[in-house]
């Protein structure tokens, strides 16, 4: 088949292709360009005889164009005060899909608002959202919480989801190690949060976590779950300060991976560690 | 032993830079061959191809622009010891992708005199590098991706962080999206990631993700990470964030260590099953196959035409008359929208979409499927309305009959734009800065154009396969190839054979 018969191929069946998209295309590139679609959504959003599910569905229509749309970068400041007025509303989709949207235009008030009942000790029912999506949601500003907030959290977590997010938000600065490699140890802690830490301390404090690292994988050896995270910790490791105990821990971990029951995961960690992995070509 | 015939392609000058720039696509790439005779008989060289491990990939040649492609060819260096032909992959419909190198450079040019045919006089390895779909790329080709572009993420303080995620925000939507922009911005903000990507290790390409079609191994624990499914309702739909449910990968894979700054991990769920099903959400709002995207573009090459559309595609009229994307930039809504609210997660949302690498290879084949229109309709001279919609008319012959001017693509001058952010500026209106090293600094490359003064044009991407550059055998002269293919979209020999 030559080049040209290819091509050829290819023109024949768009010729006789009939799928009606471009009607549909126009339809969605229509509502993204026209002021007055767009108007027709913030109208229903401002509304108080709108229902709910409707204005959810608006909400949902502007995210759907709104990566493609010019409008709603002009009428943005009009967006935004409608979805405002739902930041408190009773219906909990609704509330969680404004206080989404706004969240991601990086909104202060929702910004302020978010922050405030996520650093209170109300009970999670009572907040606007969930402290877990919460933080994720004001995780697209990396300024927007504080690493003290975060932390209260990572340590008293009101349920396992929101210790997971403050773990993954917080900046592995070294005064934090201390606590993050206590929570690396405790096996209260869910694996979601554990298997994160090796990566983060080990590069901040990398002695501490070659001795924390070394001492569990001598408590529970190379079958613990976590046992292939911490070796790729380890693999983490350039500070000439730590070249001695890297290389201590290369010994132990190469003596693990000979042993019967070590599992694969672990086994390719280990090897990524000790065999340098692939080169790439030149 | 040494060999007689050196070969150099591009611009290269020295064996190492031979062996840098070993490296093409299915586009013509100027060849240099040196040497002389050591039989003093005439300075004959016979090129050929020959595969380097058991696989199918070829090597094809071209004494100029205008010839023949041709598996085999001779060229006369003459006295001045010297010449130069072309030489590209052979595309072969069918096989693995296409007849392009999987991993690596399996495929060498050879070099023989031709009074003494049986003996190889020198010999360079290349790869034929295009991109490929991500579903057929073999684990080696999978793994030296993902490690190349987790050392660009260095732990969320690299330089895909600082500059490649700053650049696609909200403030320089001017340039990105809503326009017939959006297509030439993200091909060359792609193209100045790859070759980054090469800096690492040249044998990588960006793969892409056919999201009309289920990608069970994309979407996996071993390489863009396993991603949950829920189903989708009006509530369920958040922009910018999975309320953080993550991408899952195994602790081998490199993009575990994927951090954004100081936030670890991939938030990313999908409305679809991953394992199973093409990317979809609202059936409304379809994820289009390849055939319905390429049709939204009309489907009639090589016409006489004003930019209009087959049928009754309004939006296919020149700018001047037209507000809304035209020609096959209208597919910035379905199915590239599409495939991106698909997912619940940064990848969802403009200003956060490339904190997720999925972000590239859901934009890899989007410009995938440009080429393709491209290839298919011959749509790649700049100054062609059809081609690109922002054109100036030149000065033309007062004698010019009035209903004729603007007609031809040789009256029209492209209303080229330097982009955001190489071009120096501050995008308008938010008066924003360029972000990290971007700023005239596209990535430099020794296997393919290198852009004038690091920063890159409308009409550098839209002839990016180097159809309408002079292809000439004057040493130094150089194509617009940008240095990249798809194993599915080859080079129409036939449009520059005389």
């Amino acid at each position: 088949m030559s080049i040209t018969e290819y091509r050829d191929r290819i023109l024949e069946r768009l010729q006789t292709s009939s799928s009606g998209i471009a009607r549909e295309a126009d339809d969605w590139l229509e509502l993204a360009h026209s002021k007055a679609k767009i108007g027709e959504l913030i109208w229903i959003l401002n509304d108080n005889g709108t229902s709910a599910d409707e204005k959810t569905r608006a909400i949902v229509m502007m995210n759907t164009v709104r990566n493609f749309s010019p409008v709603m970068r002009k009428l943005q400041p009009e967006i935004i005060n409608a979805l405002r007025g739902q930041i408190e509303a009773p219906n909990v989709g609704l509330r969680r899909s404004a206080i989404s949207t706004l969240a991601a235009m990086k909104d202060e008030m929702v910004q302020e608002l978010l922050l405030e009942d996520i650093s209170s000790d109300k009970p999670e029912e009572e907040k606007l959202l969930p402290t877990a999506s919460a933080l994720a949601m004001l995780a697209r500003d990396e300024k927007a919480v504080p690493s003290s907030v975060l932390r209260k959290i990572m340590m008293s977590p009101p349920n396992e989801e929101s210790q997971i997010a403050a773990i993954r938000q917080m900046p592995s600065d070294p005064d934090v190690c201390e606590d993050l490699l206590s929570l690396m140890k405790d096996e209260n802690v869910p694996l979601a949060a554990r298997e994160m830490i090796p990566g983060m301390v080990s590069e901040a404090d990398p002695l501490a976590f070659l001795n924390a690292a070394t001492e569990m994988l001598n408590d529970s050896g190379e079958e613990s779950e976590l046992a292939p995270w911490l070796v790729k910790g380890m693999s983490h490791i350039s500070a000439p300060e730590a070249a001695e105990a890297v290389d201590s821990a290369k010994k132990l971990v190469s003596k693990l991976r000979k042993r019967k029951k070590a599992p694969a995961s672990f086994k390719s960690a280990a090897s990524a560690l000790l065999d340098n992995g692939n080169k790439p070509e030149q | 032993m040494g060999h007689n015939i050196k070969l150099r392609p591009f611009s290269a000058t020295s064996e190492e830079a031979a062996k840098r720039s070993a490296y093409i696509g299915w586009s013509p790439v100027r060849l240099t061959v040196i040497g002389k005779n050591p039989t003093g008989k005439p300075n004959i060289v016979r090129l050929k191809s020959k595969s380097l491990t058991s696989g199918n990939t070829q090597l094809m040649f071209k004494e100029n622009a205008a010839a023949v492609p041709a598996d085999e060819i001779s060229l006369d260096l003459g006295n001045e010891c010297r010449a130069t032909c072309f030489v590209f992959g052979k595309f072969q419909e069918g096989s693995l992708h296409n007849g392009a190198s999987p991993e690596g450079k399996d495929v060498a040019v050879e070099a023989a005199w031709e009074d003494t045919p049986s003996k190889t006089d020198g010999s360079l390895a290349f790869m034929i590098r295009v991109r490929r779909d991500a579903q057929t790329l073999t684990d080696k080709a999978r793994d030296d991706f993902t490690s190349a572009l987790s050392k660009l993420n260095a732990c969320g303080k690299g330089i895909y962080v600082t500059d490649f995620v700053a650049m696609h925000v909200e403030g320089a939507d001017d340039s990105q999206h809503g326009d017939a922009h959006f297509l030439p911005w993200h091909r060359l903000y792609l193209l100045d990631l790859e070759r980054l990507l090469q800096t690492i290790n040249p044998a990588v390409t960006l793969p892409y993700w056919r999201f009309d079609q289920p990608a069970p191994r994309l979407f996996d624990e071993g390489f863009i990470g396993a991603t949950d499914n829920i189903p989708f309702t009006d509530d369920a739909f958040l922009p910018g964030t999975s309320n953080g449910v993550m991408a899952r990968f195994s602790n081998t894979n490199p993009l575990s260590n994927w951090k954004i700054g100081s936030s670890n991990g991939i938030e990313r769920v999908a409305f679809f099953d991953t394992k199973t099903e093409p990317a979809s959400r609202l059936p409304q709002f379809r994820v289009a196959s390849e055939e319905a995207t390429l049709e939204l573009g009309g489907d009639r090459p090589n016409r006489f035409d004003f930019g209009f559309p087959v049928g009754n595609r309004r939006a296919d009229l020149p700018t001047t008359f037209a507000r809304l994307p035209s020609g096959f930039s209208r597919m910035e809504g379905m199915p590239h929208g599409a495939a991106h609210v698909s997912f619940n997660g940064p990848v969802n949302n403009v200003p956060t979409a490339p904190r997720d690498p999925l972000f590239f290879l859901l934009h890899c084949n989007v410009d995938r499927l440009w080429a393709k229109w491209q290839f298919a309709t011959d749509k790649d001279l700049p100054t062609e309305y059809s081609t690109y919609p922002y054109q100036h008319k030149r000065e033309v012959a007062f004698a010019t009959p009035s209903h004729l001017i603007g007609l031809f693509p040789e009256d029209n001058t492209l209303r080229d734009a330097l982009q955001w952010p190489w071009d120096d500026t501050w995008s308008k209106p938010l008066n924003l800065r360029p972000p990290g090293t971007r700023s005239r600094n596209f990535t430099k490359s020794f296997t393919g154009k290198e852009i004038t003064e690091g920063i890159p044009t409308i009409g550098d991407a839209l002839d990016a396969f180097g159809y309408h550059s002079p292809i000439s055998n004057v040493p130094n002269t150089f194509t617009n190839y940008l240095g990249f293919s798809y194993d599915d979209v080859p080079f129409n020999h036939s449009r520059t054979t005389a």
